[in-house]
């Protein structure tokens, strides 16, 4: 081939001019990206703080880089997680930096859920909902305001309901993650209160289904209580993990034990136990004899003799029988009981699992019960009672006759169940959709039940008949986008706010968040937002709420803690070890004499703990009329005789609930991913690329499968699927597993698709409840899968 | 880029035409010289500061102004606030002076824009050169504090040889890794 | 002589990825497209392997984390045309961006697959400028990258100490991986310091390297789980 002169230099003039091109293209990109962001000096702090992205409220530093957060890292000075931190935490820049976080008031133009906004100012909007109040209040209709509220504690829980009752409103409706594992202790041990567990000090952790190490009340507990990290065990051992579930989890996973057992056979197994420690007698018979109603057979109020635990176990648990329900072998629940009572203190833990089925009070009850046995109650490493923190009171509520009238009224989601309250967010959604008077405005604070509820289709009605629905949702989730105005809230790393640990953690600790970085400035934080409202409104809603912020508030509830004369700012491990051994002397040493160093230590430190527990306290063991722990709780008793030929005390179906049918032949087991909860925060790219468990499942929501189930559905693994129920059918990417039984369909929930649409496997559930608790059954619902 | 190319391989089908091809080269050097002169374009500064008259004058010291030499990774620059401390009023007789306080009353930010730049692998820091090391600005920076106008190019071309004849002078670290990120 | 060196205790390790997801934040890690990912694309210089034995209810499962190795005596350094990957004085094996010509012989060359190539412009959504770590610098198209033992960290905490006028401590400078893992189980330090802890622990009857045949040395330590 020829080449002229010509033909050549064109070539090379192409050459270089697309050389020059692709350098000035290419190169500078990244050039662009970082360095030549500007002349910021980097100038750099790390700020304590809390995390605020899941119940567990850990302590946090922020790394801040010249105005910028840069970097989530654990606090060390907090007690609880020491340092450390989950990757959901350390992700959350993901979520205050994200592309679609809505950055200033948003007010509906088009129809509902059409996506038609018009940008307002904060001052505008918050003027606009004091005016519709205004309005319920003049009409004499106060209770007409509601609040669908997600998980939501410390002040800003209290700061709502003081808002509500001030206002004159009974209808504070929870949408969070409640088991009703409160109302079990409530019945044995007279205390409404989830227990906390003292893991660190632990000999031996069973865990009945409950996800310690994925979606826990805190993971990070169980993580230091795992690692051994938190050295409160000067000879550097650490408690054995043993999880019973009915899935292989992660937690299973990791457990120096896992024991797969059948879904809806938690009391048996746990009863199981107990027969062997009774029969073996390796029980804490003392503590029993003293502190313990209802062990012994004895006769009622009306002189009838009445079976008593001891009886009924040994009547209908012998091994064998439970090894057959449950699929446990012999040999080791009689391993599995020694274990329990020799590695003392053991404790045993409730998952939510256990409370998500029929009879999950019943079954709460049977697995707490090992804890009675043992006398691992008010003990290091049991079951404690600690207090919460001692706060400073909200200033005392004033009600006006409009507000005392409308508080008095019933509340729009009708009576609790008559131990406990486990679903009111559904019963309010059925109320509204139905023939109830619906409110005329909504606030909804970080719940996304269209998408995230086990029945978006109830949503849609109940929310259809409500005026004016106000979110304060900073990402523009599937609730939002049906909200008449929106009122985004700042992120936590942009606002004040307390972080008390969850009931879980045994050490009254009071976190705090503080504003690491500038919001934007069309953010409205919720708090301030309530208090500039009650303002507005005036007279006694205003006089209920005397604060110019919640800063101001926070500040002033501290007062609680600087005058209390317990507990430290959070410190090191010295100082955390220092403080504990005079409080254990009785000593207390006052590290501040002025209030406002105080405050200051406690912004800079995170909190405040008071790691002393007293076990010596007779009112942290029972609070029940005789002062004693009752297995056979009478209340329990007569609802169970009242209602006839249903479930019993201490005596299961040797059946799991439900049935597979030629139809829907696989039983769906939903889980609560560790990384990624509920579905109220946007996608965070490093927690869809993240699945712990399957490295290969990154961004697509799946689901688990036996690999001898899948062969004989001829599905392959990678396959997009339909998961269908005779109740719906969502999206998921099959994963074979082999640590999935074999009839069993494992279904992670709160994964978003790239797309951003919900896998939810909740709202395939048929919708059953246990009768006594209301809390929804998570596992009585089966499914079929077809190729999508 | 990829528009460039596309339209590269339509130039080239038409190649049997070749002769009047030649026409396009000029351009498409000019392009190529456009784009590389983008690159290294002079930089402005919203006012024609002096740095002779700053520093030699008046006695004030770099940290004045760049408050972070010792501290920081960059030196950072003034604004309207460094400015606004003396020319909130007006000053001396230049006209210069008395814009940079005409535009102080209208609320001008007085962004200054960067001159000298590092390649975004390089982990430079003034903290650890002028803070720990104590190394004089015009080592790095020549004459600037001399200058009575702002230049729109670098006094200095600094390049790794730089670096190194230095890190070697001193006994410093020739690690790629201490400098490169 | 310095030698930084980490010891992973699988014992104490639950899987929970803090390290996977803390080192993507430190380390300015892009996020490839889900189509991308699936194509064995996605970046971790820090990865939770994982691995699966036996069927329901007899299931087993094993976490390790696996960053660079940062061999003694690096397959990847052997194979690098323009010594672009090398090892230092201080054991870590650098990775430089500026000179790296994308040939990919070293991601080939390495046994522990730690080395991750830039198929394309990594691609950020605006806002997300605001939490790269300006101390890291994002990696252009055609480029290997790796775990590099956060070595702008070792710069800042000699700065830190310098500026103090004190020795380096074991405690000024940890990756973040380290400094993140809950249960504690990731231990940085230098290997040749009695005083650090990983010293005693690389010597521990617990203590393996990963494929230690091949004769790389890896400064990777693991501790088997007790039971």
């Amino acid at each position: 081939m020829t080449q002229t002169r010509r033909e050549f230099l064109w070539a090379a003039g192409a050459a270089a001019a697309g050389l020059a091109w692709y350098q000035a293209q290419e190169i500078t990109w990244t050039a662009e990206q970082v360095a030549e962001a500007g002349w910021e000096p980097g100038i750099e702090s790390r700020l304590a703080s809390a995390c605020l992205l899941c119940p567990a409220r850990c302590g946090i530093r922020g790394r801040i880089v010249d105005g910028r957060l840069v970097g989530i890292f654990g606090n060390p000075l907090h007690p609880m997680n020491r340092g450390g931190v989950c990757p959901r935490g350390i992700a959350g820049v993901q979520a205050l930096y994200h592309p679609e976080r809505i950055r200033a008031p948003r007010l509906r133009t088009g129809a509902r859920g059409a996506g038609g906004w018009q940008a307002l100012s904060t001052e505008g909007a918050v003027a606009l909902v004091a005016e519709r109040l205004r309005g319920l209040r003049a009409g004499g209709r106060p209770d007409g305001v509601a609040v669908l509220a997600g998980y939501c504690d410390g002040t800003m829980h209290e700061l709502w309901r003081q808002f509500l009752r001030a206002f004159g409103s009974p209808n504070y409706v929870a949408d969070d993650y409640r088991d009703g594992i409160d109302a079990v202790m409530s019945l044995t041990h007279g205390i409404s209160r989830r227990p906390a567990y003292d893991l660190e000090r632990s000999g031996l952790v069973l865990s009945f289904g409950a996800p310690l190490f994925e979606a826990w009340w805190s993971p990070l507990q169980a993580y230091v209580a795992f690692g051994g990290s938190g050295g409160d065990r000067r000879d550097g051992s650490r408690p054995r993990f043993v999880q019973v579930d009915t899935r292989f989890s992660r937690t299973a996973a990791r457990a120096q034990e896992w024991l797969g057992i059948r879904p809806g056979t938690y009391a048996t197994l746990a009863l199981g136990i107990a027969y062997v420690l009774i029969k073996e007698e390796l029980f804490d018979a003392d503590f029993v004899a003293r502190h313990v109603t209802g062990y012994e057979d004895r006769l009622d109020a009306a002189g009838r003799p009445q079976e008593g635990y001891r009886s009924r176990v040994l009547r209908q648990y012998r091994t064998e029988e439970v090894s057959a329900v449950t699929g446990v072998p012999v040999e080791r629940i009689v391993a599995l009981a020694k274990a329990f009572a020799e590695r003392r203190p053991a404790v045993a833990v409730i998952g939510a699992e256990v409370m998500q089925a029929p009879d999950g009070l019943l079954g709460g009850l049977a697995v707490h019960s090992l804890n009675v046995l043992m006398g691992s109650v008010n003990r290091p490493g049991g079951v404690l009672f600690p207090d919460d923190p001692p706060l400073e009171p909200l200033a005392a509520p004033v009600l006006d006759a409009s507000a005392r009238a409308g508080v008095a009224r019933p509340p729009i989601s009708g009576a609790a169940m008559p131990f406990g309250d486990g679903d009111p967010a559904r019963r309010f959604a059925q109320a509204v959709a139905g023939a109830a008077t619906p409110p005329e405005v909504l606030f909804i604070y970080y719940a996304n039940p269209l998408a995230s509820s086990a029945d978006s289709g109830l949503w849609t009605r109940a929310l259809s008949r409500i005026p004016f629905i106000v979110s304060c949702s900073p990402f523009l989730d599937e609730t939002a986008r049906y909200a008449d105005l929106i009122l985004p809230d700042a992120l936590p790393y942009e606002r004040w706010q307390d972080a008390p640990a969850p009931a879980s953690y045994p050490y009254p600790t009071w976190g705090l968040t503080r504003p690491l970085v500038t919001p934007p400035p069309g953010a409205v934080h919720t708090g301030d937002a309530l208090l500039a409202l009650a303002q507005q409104l005036g007279g006694s809603v205003a006089r209920s709420l005397p604060y110019a912020s919640v800063e101001e508030l926070l500040k002033a509830r501290a007062r609680g803690p600087f005058a209390a004369r317990r507990g430290m700012t959070l410190g090191d491990e010295f100082e955390r070890t220092h403080y504990r051994q005079m409080e254990e002397r009785g000593w207390w040493l006052a590290e501040h004499t002025e209030f406002e160093a105080f405050w200051d230590d406690l912004v800079a430190r995170g909190g405040w703990t008071d790691l002393f527990y007293d076990d010596t306290d007779p009112a942290r063991l029972a609070r029940t009329p005789d002062g004693r722990i009752d297995l056979m709780p009478p209340q329990l008793q007569g609802a169970l005789d009242a209602a006839g030929s249903g479930p019993a005390l201490y005596a299961y179906s040797a059946q799991p609930a439900g049935a597979p049918t030629p139809e829907f032949p696989l039983r769906l087991m939903p889980y609560r991913v560790s990384t990624l909860a509920s579905g109220t925060l946007a996608l965070e790219p490093w927690l869809a690329e993240q699945p712990t468990l399957f490295p290969d499942r990154h961004w697509v929501p799946w689901v688990e499968v036996h690999p001898a189930t899948a062969e004989r559905l001829g599905l392959e693994d990678g396959t997009m699927l339909w998961v269908r129920s005779s109740r719906g059918r969502y999206r998921a990417r099959l994963k074979v597993f082999p640590g999935t039984a074999p009839e069993h369909v494992g279904a992670p929930y709160g994964l978003r698709h790239p797309d951003g649409e919900l896998a939810n496997p909740l709202q395939l559930l048929d919708g059953s409840a246990d009768p006594l608790t209301g809390v929804p059954c998570w596992f009585t619902t089966f499914v079929r899968l077809e190729q999508a | 880029m990829a528009k460039l190319a596309r339209s590269l391989v339509r130039l080239k089908s038409l190649r049997p035409r070749g002769r009047h091809l030649i026409i396009l080269l000029p351009p498409l050097l000019v392009l190529a010289g456009v784009a590389l002169a983008a690159r290294r374009s002079p930089v402005a500064q919203p006012v024609a500061f002096n740095h002779r008259k700053h520093t030699k004058d008046l006695g004030l010291g770099c940290e004045f102004c760049h408050q972070y030499v010792t501290t920081g990774a960059h030196a950072g620059l003034p604004g309207a606030r460094n400015c606004g401390i003396c020319h909130q009023v007006e000053q001396g007789k230049s006209p210069e002076a008395a814009r940079v306080t005409a535009l102080l009353g209208r609320g001008d930010p007085l962004r200054f824009n960067k001159l000298f730049r590092l390649a975004s692998h390089v982990n430079y820091t003034h903290r650890r050169h002028v803070g720990i090391a104590k190394l004089e600005c015009r080592q790095c920076h020549g004459a600037i504090a001399d200058s009575d106008r702002p230049p729109s190019r670098a006094l200095v071309r600094i390049t790794m040889n730089v670096c190194l004849d230095c890190h070697r002078a001193k006994g410093q670290s020739l690690d790629c890794v201490a400098c490169h990120r | 002589m310095t030698r930084w060196g980490m010891v992973i205790d699988l014992g104490r390790c639950t899987g929970c990825a803090a390290c996977e997801v803390a080192c993507k934040s430190e380390n300015n890690i892009a996020t490839v497209s889900p189509d991308q990912a699936d194509l064995g694309r996605a970046f971790a210089w820090m990865k939770v392997m994982t691995h699966v034995e036996g069927e329901f209810p007899n299931t087993t499962m094993r976490f390790v984390p696996r960053p660079c190795m940062h061999c003694d005596n690096p397959p990847c350094v052997q194979v690098c045309p323009v010594g672009a990957t090398y090892i230092n004085d201080e054991g870590i094996v650098g990775q430089i961006y500026a000179r790296c010509i994308g040939c990919r012989y070293c991601a080939n060359a390495c046994p522990y697959t730690v080395k991750y190539f830039n198929w394309l412009v990594p691609e950020w959504p605006e806002t997300a400028r605001a939490y790269l770590n300006p101390d890291v610098s994002v990696r252009p198209k055609g480029v290997i990258e790796k775990c590099t033992f956060c070595h702008h960290r070792l710069q800042k905490a000699r700065e830190d100490a310098q500026a103090l006028g004190r020795e380096l401590r074991e405690e000024d400078y940890q990756p973040a991986c380290a400094e993140v893992c809950p249960t504690g189980a990731i231990v940085f330090g230098d290997l040749d310091n009695p005083r650090h802890r990983v010293h005693a622990l690389k010597d521990d009857p617990r203590a393996m390297r990963l494929m230690e045949d091949l004769g790389t040395e890896p400064k990777v330590y693991y501790l088997t789980p007790r039971d």
